[in-house]
């Protein structure tokens, strides 16, 4: 062992060099938000509460009721009837959504094919009752408000 | 901001390698004698286990401060994931895969998708191997970091854990970014990934990678020599090659004990043989020389992910497959075909080929291998997953035989074990 | 009359110094780890979140009192308490300020008890920590507790020696057992304090009060709990909260003497600025090294068992017993 690490074992060398390292963190900006003054921004693609989107004139759904966010959900927390509708279309009667079985994978956006639903950077839902999570047609119509307008296009 | 060149890592050992015989020496050195006729002491470290890998139970015998037998005992995440796959289709089994190692949802995405592009035949886009690279090496910062601050955080320094999650936001937030989800990916997809990189990536991607290094050098400063934490890393939990080998051992573990394996290179997929970088290999095959590796696997992450931004080609990021991909939404929204195919890929799923194949990928952990046993049917016959911390868990075993008490959570923590890669 | 009056006065006033100053520890190791870790500490109870520990006194207190059946009693009840009770009896011997010092218009000495084995005393004392923990762990009666007590009581024992002969140095070289003339003896600036001539011993001095308190890195009792938690296992509710206050008790009590034997005690750093009152200065040099200890907990893993108790005996003793060698041969030359 030389010379120089002799003096650098017998100082303490690397604890005092690693002592500035967090002395230098504890005199710097911290990096803690704090929730619930102060939120981060989610980024735009980001998987929150769902949304079904309609018309803002006309208030027609947009979707069709194809059932395939309903199939390609991997978790099966789609419920959606559809019955035949006065043109002849077919019409969406219920749209049910089980937010407590969701994973959020986002795959119902996906495959969507008239951007109906989508996923909003909603991320606060938390709630007392249980029941708040099964989502109905009005609750998802209900958030659309929040979702990132580029989604929202058909 | 300092420049990254003011950042390199020392340089890896090269002089005094030592041979296996002398590591084996080592080994019986640093190991205290197993007296077999002693009353031992049976304890469960339980399922609530204060140093954070999860629900691993060992039931471990004691004789004073030496571990005299372990009897592992694993299962308690197990979620089914294998037989739940039975019953999805090739696609839906993307999500599931996420949730096996939670740090590094993307890696397992990955291997995934690789495994069923092989049994298919088919290959992502260009493009899309390139950002697929860039992601899973994300994947590897992020989870390499995680295991720093919990390393460390189990040796006492509890201020570790603290900061090095603080540098795992930068990669959360790129992964928010790019996929909508900090954790839970689900971003590759079979035939590519899901989209593409949005507006501003490459530039945050950039900011993040100036700043990483300084960061990684910062944690050297703070821990690489200080003579506690070398006192409780050298020479300590010595795993060597035929152990590895003995054991199913792979990943960092490996190549901390001179093997040269990294399927990144020996097999390699997505983009890496077009980048250039180095795989990280240290010979002394203690604790040291594993939380070297990882640290120099981490720089080495940022060069990839630098050059996969640089050289990024154009192009889709899904294939041109019917057959096989759901296609991209803003096709599916203009053209009849992409709207058919989507309905084709949701309704009867993709026509994967009879047949089974095995592909593996190094995974931050070690070798994740997928074997997929296919009967022609949209939905696997069989999925197996051969996930590295199955093994090492295993490894607990002959890891922890001889040594001492204080020892056991270092050496545990460092082979880098998550539960949920272990039980699936 | 009116000494034994001043004798109560000064007892009560230094007893709520340290339990409040304790109290405020509590908070402030909390706040001052959150800035190391890059992060705010509690800011929620209070400005700056100052009633942190008063939140966490008042949880506690309304906690059930569990005792265990299986426990001895008496012994269970009454070991938090030897912890540091006896410990703080050692802040009765440290100097606060001058003899015979003049406070408005009375006269009085500024420590409780001007006691000719004050050293003496305060080792004795800090013995007695040791069975506050292996009483803990034994009568908790369960197996690892009595682990975790007797490695935690080999440990503390092994560090009491260097810390012993590190003292020894020092009252070498002022003559005395008594702590208000350790503490004359260290007049002029700060270059006449002990710690100069007696680096050495400072440092053995200092890394045996960390063992001794059972802080990082030689927290092995409190924190290296792959298993259990040591010899606290079966506390709970207050008598939990008594281990943890007992900690920060015992850290003031080492800051203390430790501002006395070698940063000149109530002793100000230059002689001019002696006219600031000597308590403040010693308040100011327990703070001092408080946020060492705390600084030094935040930063550093800590240490295997076999590899602490070699430290202790192949390292800190030795080096300890050299110390003391070639300051006696130097105040003898």
């Amino acid at each position: 062992m030389g010379l120089k690490d002799a003096i650098k074992k017998v100082t303490f060398f690397e604890i005092l060099q690693g002592m500035t390292v967090t002395g230098k963190y504890a005199a710097t900006k911290k990096v803690t938000i704090q929730y619930p003054k102060e939120k981060g921004e989610p980024f735009p693609r980001f998987r929150g509460l769902h949304a079904l989107i309609s018309n803002p004139e006309t208030g027609e759904l947009n979707c069709d009721a194809c059932h395939l966010c309903e199939t390609v959900c991997p978790s099966g927390c789609i419920t959606i009837d559809s019955s035949e509708g006065p043109d002849g279309n077919k019409q969406l009667d219920r749209f049910d959504l089980d937010l407590a079985r969701c994973i959020f994978c986002g795959f119902c956006e996906e495959v969507c094919p008239r951007a109906a639903i989508v996923l909003t950077p909603v991320y606060e839902l938390a709630t007392f009752d249980k029941n708040d999570f099964y989502l109905t047609k009005e609750k998802l119509l209900a958030n659309q408000v929040n979702a990132h307008k580029e989604l929202k296009k058909r | 901001m300092s420049a990254p060149s003011q950042d390199q890592a020392p340089p890896a050992a090269t002089t005094l390698r030592p041979t296996l015989e002398e590591l084996r020496e080592r080994k019986a050195r640093s190991r205290q004698p197993v007296h077999g006729d002693r009353e031992v002491l049976t304890v469960s470290m339980g399922p609530h286990h204060p140093s954070m890998h999860g629900v691993f139970r060992a039931e471990v015998d004691f004789d004073g401060e030496v571990i005299v037998a372990t009897r592992p005992e694993i299962g308690n995440l197990h979620r089914g994931v294998e037989k739940l796959a039975e019953s999805l289709t090739y696609h839906q089994v993307i999500p599931l895969t996420d949730r096996l190692h939670y740090v590094a949802s993307f890696a397992q995405n990955h291997g995934y998708c690789e495994a069923v592009e092989k049994l298919i035949g088919m290959e992502a886009p260009p493009r899309a191997r390139f950002i697929r690279t860039m992601a899973h090496e994300m994947t590897r910062i992020s989870n390499h970091l995680l295991w720093l601050g919990i390393h460390i955080m189990d040796f006492g320094a509890i201020t570790f854990q603290q900061i090095c999650f603080r540098e795992r936001e930068y990669m959360m937030d790129m992964f928010e970014m790019l996929c909508g989800a900090r954790l839970t990916h689900s971003y590759c997809r079979i035939g590519g990934v899901a989209k593409d990189l949005p507006d501003g990536f490459a530039e945050r991607m950039y900011g993040a990678l100036d700043f990483l290094p300084t960061r990684i050098s910062e944690y050297e400063r703070l821990i690489d020599k200080n003579r506690i934490f070398l006192g409780r890393a050298k020479d300590v939990g010595i795993f060597t090659s035929e152990d590895c080998a003995a054991w199913r051992v792979t990943g960092p573990a490996l190549r901390a004990a001179g093997v040269a394996r990294d399927l990144r290179k020996d097999e390699p997929y997505a983009a890496y043989p077009e980048i250039d970088f180095e795989s990280a290999v240290e010979y002394e095959a203690d604790v040291y020389a594993r939380y070297r590796v990882r640290m120099r696997e981490m720089r080495e992450s940022v060069k990839i992910i630098r050059q996969c931004l640089e050289n990024m080609p154009e192009g889709p990021v899904l294939a041109k497959d019917a057959a096989h991909v759901i296609p991209e939404k803003k096709d599916v929204m203009r053209s009849s075909a992409a709207m058919i195919q989507d309905f084709m890929q949701v309704f009867q799923g993709p026509q994967v080929p009879a047949g089974e194949v095995y592909r593996a990928v190094e995974t931050p952990h070690g070798e994740l291998g997928f074997h997929v046993v296919s009967d022609g049917s949209p939905k696997p016959q069989r999925l197996h997953i051969a996930t590295p911390c199955f093994f090492h868990c295993q490894a607990t075993t002959p890891m922890w035989e001889g040594e001492m008490l204080a020892d056991v959570v270092g050496i545990f923590g460092s082979v880098d074990v998550c539960l949920g890669s272990c039980d699936r | 009359m009116t000494q034994l009056i001043f004798l109560v006065i000064k007892g009560c006033i230094v007893f709520f110094f340290c339990v409040g100053l304790a109290a405020m520890l509590i908070w402030g190791e909390r706040k001052f780890a959150g800035f190391m870790q890059s992060r705010l500490g509690p800011n929620y109870a209070g400005p700056g979140g100052v009633l942190q520990t008063f939140g966490d006194l008042a949880k506690l207190l309304r906690k059930e009192d569990i005792t265990p059946d299986w426990v001895d009693k008496p012994v269970y009840k009454m070991a938090p308490y030897l912890l540091w009770i006896p410990a703080a009896l050692s802040m009765s011997v440290i100097p606060f300020g001058p003899l015979d010092a003049q406070i408005l218009s009375w006269r009085t000495d500024l420590v409780i008890a001007n006691f000719d084995a004050g050293v003496v005393l305060f080792l004795a004392m800090g013995s007695m920590a040791i069975y506050g923990i292996v009483l803990a762990g034994w009568s908790s009666n369960s197996r690892w507790s009595l682990l975790g007590a007797i490695r935690s009581g080999a440990q503390m024992i092994s560090y009491e020696l260097p810390m012993g002969f590190a003292i020894v140095g020092v009252m070498i070289l002022a003559g005395s057992m008594n702590l208000v003339e350790i503490v004359d003896k260290q007049a002029g600036n700060f270059w006449n304090w002990f710690w100069l001539p007696q680096l050495v011993g400072f440092v053995i001095f200092f890394i045996a009060s960390i063992a001794e308190l059972n802080r990082t890195p030689f927290d092995l009792p409190e924190a290296e709990q792959e298993l259990v938690a040591g010899f606290m296992t079966e506390y709970s509710g207050m008598r939990w909260g008594i281990f943890m206050f007992s900690e920060y008790v015992n850290m003031i009590v080492m800051s203390a003497i430790m501002a006395t034997f070698f940063f000149g005690g109530w002793r100000a750093p230059f002689e001019a600025w002696n006219v600031v009152p000597g308590f403040v200065w010693l308040i100011l040099k327990i703070m001092f090294c408080i946020f060492l200890y705390m600084w030094i907990r935040w930063t550093i893993p800590r240490y295997r068992y076999n590899q602490l108790m070699d430290l202790g005996w192949k390292v800190l003793m030795p080096l300890a017993l050299v110390n003391l060698a070639v300051t006696a041969l130097v105040v003898v030359i």
